[in-house]
C-alpha cells in the first residue's frame, strides 16, 4: 500500500514536473496515433471495396431452352449445393429474369410489353464460399450430367486478378501496418525519454539513497501509460471526426459506402490505437528509464 | 568493516583516479580523505556505495565483495550509506521533511515510522521548525544540514561526506562538523573528505593523503598537510 501511493504520488510529481515536455509528448503521440487511426480507418475501407466485390461474385450457369426441370431440380441442384465449395444455389426461371431485368433496367419495360417472346435464358446463381474456389467449382459443374449448359460465366482471368491483387494488398497493408506501429512507437519513446531526460538529476538522487531500479521506474511507466490513454483519446476523437464528416459526405454519393460505414467499428479501431498507445507508453518509459538508470550504474 | 584492496581506477580517458590502492577502515572510525583536486578523493567515495567499480581490485564492506554485486543488490548496499554532497542534491519541488523522508519512502516504510524518523534527525541537525520549507528558502548552511539529515535518516552503518563544507562558511563548516562528531559518537563510520584544513588540524583524527591517485599518507591522528607527503 505504501509502495502504491509512493508510486501514485511520484506520477503525480513526475507529470506536473514535465510541463512543456510533456505537452510535447503528448502532441506527438496524438499525432501518430492519429495517423494510424486514419490508416486503419483507410485499410477497412479499402477492404470493404474488396469484401464488396468478392462477395458479389458468383458462377452464373445460363440454361438452355428445353432443360428438363425435374431433373434440374431432384438432382442437379441437390449435386451442386452438396459440392464442399457451394454456399448457394439459386434458381432464376426465365420469368424471375425477366422481372430482375425489369427492376434493374425500368425502360426496357416498353420493350418487353412489344416482344412475345421471352429472349432471357433460366439460370443457376452459384454463390462459392471462397472467391478462389470459382474455377474449381465451374469446372465441376462443367461436367455435371443432365443439363445443357448455354453459358457458364465467373468472371475468368479478370476474377482471377483481382483475386490476386487483392491479396497482395491485403499482406502490403499488413507489413504498412507494422511498420507503421514500430515507427510510431520508435518516436513516442524517443520523446518520452526526452521529458525524462528533464528529471535525470532525480532519478540520480532516488539512486543514491537506494531506490531499486523498478521503483524508480514504475512512476515513469504510470505516466507513458497515461500518455498513451490520453494521447489515444485525442486520436479517437480526430478519427471519429474524420470518419463523420468526410466519409459520410462520400456515404451520400456512392452507394456502396453505406455499408462501410455501418460496417466499420469504432470501438475495434478505438481499441486498437489505446492498445498501441499504451504499448508506446510503456517502451518508451521503459526505454528512457533503462538507459538512464544504465548511465548511472 | 571498508577494506580496500589494490584498488585502481582507470577513465576511459586514460586518467588513472585511483593507483593500487589497499587499506582498511575499522567500524565506528571517523576518518579524514585530503588531497589536491584530482586526486581521486571522489572516486574513492564513489567506490564505497558503488557508484564507480574499480578496473582492478575489491573493495570490501562488512567482508562482502561489493565489486561483485549484482545490479539488484546495489540499492540495498546504499540504504546502509549515508552520503553527503557539496552540491547537496536536494529535490527543489519538495519540502524538507519530504526530503528527508525520501530515503525511507523508496524502502517501502510506513508514514508513521517515516514522519517520527524525520522528526528525530530534524532535531538532531536543528532544522525541525524548517520540515514545511523549500530547500530554495534555505541557506547553504541548512541545506548541508538536511543533507545530512537524508544521509543519516535510517541509521546507516556508514556516512560518506564529499567536501560538505566546501561552500560554507568557517562558523558554519564547524557546526557542520559537530554534527559529524555526534553522528560518529553514534557508531557510524564517517568518511569526510574535504580541503578545510582547519577542521583537520583541528580535529586530529585518522587522516588519508591522496595525491594523483596514490595513498601517499595514513596517519591516525594526522593533521592537514600533503604538501610534505611522499
Amino acid at each position: 500500500m505504501n509502495t502504491l501511493s509512493y508510486i501514485l504520488h511520484e506520477t503525480w510529481i513526475s507529470l506536473k514536473k514535465s510541463g512543456a515536455m510533456l505537452f510535447c509528448a503528448l502532441f506527438i503521440i496524438t499525432t501518430s496515433l492519429s495517423l494510424l487511426g486514419f490508416f486503419i480507418l483507410s485499410d477497412n475501407f479499402l477492404k470493404t471495396i474488396i469484401k464488396d466485390v468478392e462477395n458479389n461474385l458468383e458462377i452464373v450457369v445460363f440454361l438452355e431452352d428445353g432443360y428438363n426441370e425435374n431433373t434440374l431440380e431432384q438432382r442437379i441442384i441437390p449435386s451442386i449445393k452438396s459440392m464442399a465449395d457451394v454456399a448457394s444455389v439459386r434458381y432464376v426461371s426465365k420469368e424471375d429474369a425477366k422481372n430482375e431485368l425489369k427492376k434493374d433496367v425500368p425502360e426496357l419495360n416498353e420493350i418487353f410489353s412489344v416482344i412475345e417472346d421471352n429472349p432471357l435464358p433460366a439460370s443457376l446463381r452459384i454463390k462459392v464460399k471462397t472467391p478462389t474456389a470459382l474455377s474449381t467449382v465451374s469446372e465441376k459443374i462443367k461436367k455435371e450430367n443432365g443439363i445443357i449448359i448455354n453459358e457458364l460465366t465467373y468472371g475468368g482471368e479478370s476474377v482471377n486478378n483481382f483475386l490476386s491483387a487483392s491479396e497482395k494488398f491485403k499482406q502490403f497493408t499488413m507489413i504498412l501496418l507494422v511498420l507503421f506501429i514500430v515507427t510510431s512507437v520508435i518516436v513516442t519513446a524517443a520523446t518520452i525519454k526526452l521529458t525524462i531526460y528533464t528529471r535525470k538529476s532525480d532519478i540520480e538522487i532516488m539512486k543514491l539513497v537506494g531506490a531499486t531500479d523498478w521503483y524508480i521506474k514504475w512512476p515513469y511507466i504510470i505516466e507513458g501509460v497515461i500518455l498513451g490513454v490520453v494521447s489515444s483519446a485525442f486520436a479517437m476523437m480526430l478519427v471519429l471526426f474524420l470518419k463523420n464528416s468526410a466519409l459520410l459526405e462520400m456515404a451520400k454519393s456512392i452507394q456502396f459506402l453505406n455499408g462501410f460505414k455501418n460496417e466499420i467499428s469504432l470501438q475495434e479501431i478505438g481499441i486498437k490505437l489505446m492498445l498501441v498507445g499504451i504499448l508506446q507508453g510503456i517502451i518508451g518509459a521503459l526505454w528512457s528509464t533503462s538507459s538512464i538508470l544504465a548511465e548511472r550504474e | 568493516m571498508i577494506e580496500f584492496n589494490e584498488v585502481s581506477k582507470v577513465y576511459d580517458n586514460g586518467v588513472v583516479a585511483l593507483n593500487n590502492i589497499s587499506l582498511g577502515i575499522e567500524k565506528g572510525e571517523f576518518l579524514f580523505l585530503i588531497g589536491p583536486s584530482g586526486a581521486g578523493k571522489s572516486t574513492f567515495l564513489k567506490m564505497i556505495f558503488r557508484e564507480e567499480m574499480p578496473t582492478s581490485g575489491q573493495v570490501f564492506i562488512d567482508g562482502r565483495n561489493i565489486t561483485s554485486l549484482s545490479r539488484g543488490d546495489v540499492p540495498y548496499l546504499r540504504r546502509n550509506i549515508g552520503v553527503v554532497f557539496q552540491d547537496f542534491k536536494l529535490l527543489g519541488d519538495r519540502t524538507v521533511g519530504e526530503n528527508v523522508g525520501f530515503a525511507l519512502k523508496v524502502m517501502g516504510m510506513n508514514q508513521a515510522i517515516i514522519t517520527n524518523q524525520v522528526n528525530r534527525v530534524l532535531d538532531l541537525v536543528g532544522l525541525s521548525t524548517k520540515k514545511r520549507m523549500y530547500p530554495s528558502q534555505l541557506s547553504g548552511g541548512e541545506k548541508q544540514r538536511i543533507c545530512i539529515a537524508r544521509a543519516i535518516v535510517n541509521n546507516p552503518a556508514i556516512l560518506v561526506t564529499d567536501e560538505p563544507t566546501g561552500n560554507l562558511d568557517p562558523y558554519i563548516s564547524w557546526e557542520i562538523m559537530k554534527l559529524m562528531i555526534d553522528i560518529n559518537s553514534k557508531g557510524t563510520t564517517v568518511i569526510f573528505a574535504t580541503h578545510n584544513k582547519e577542521l583537520v588540524d583541528r580535529m586530529r583524527k585518522r587522516v588519508i593523503v591522496l595525491k594523483d591517485g596514490r595513498l601517499i599518507k595514513d596517519e591516525p591522528r594526522g593533521n592537514f598537510d600533503y604538501d610534505n607527503a611522499v
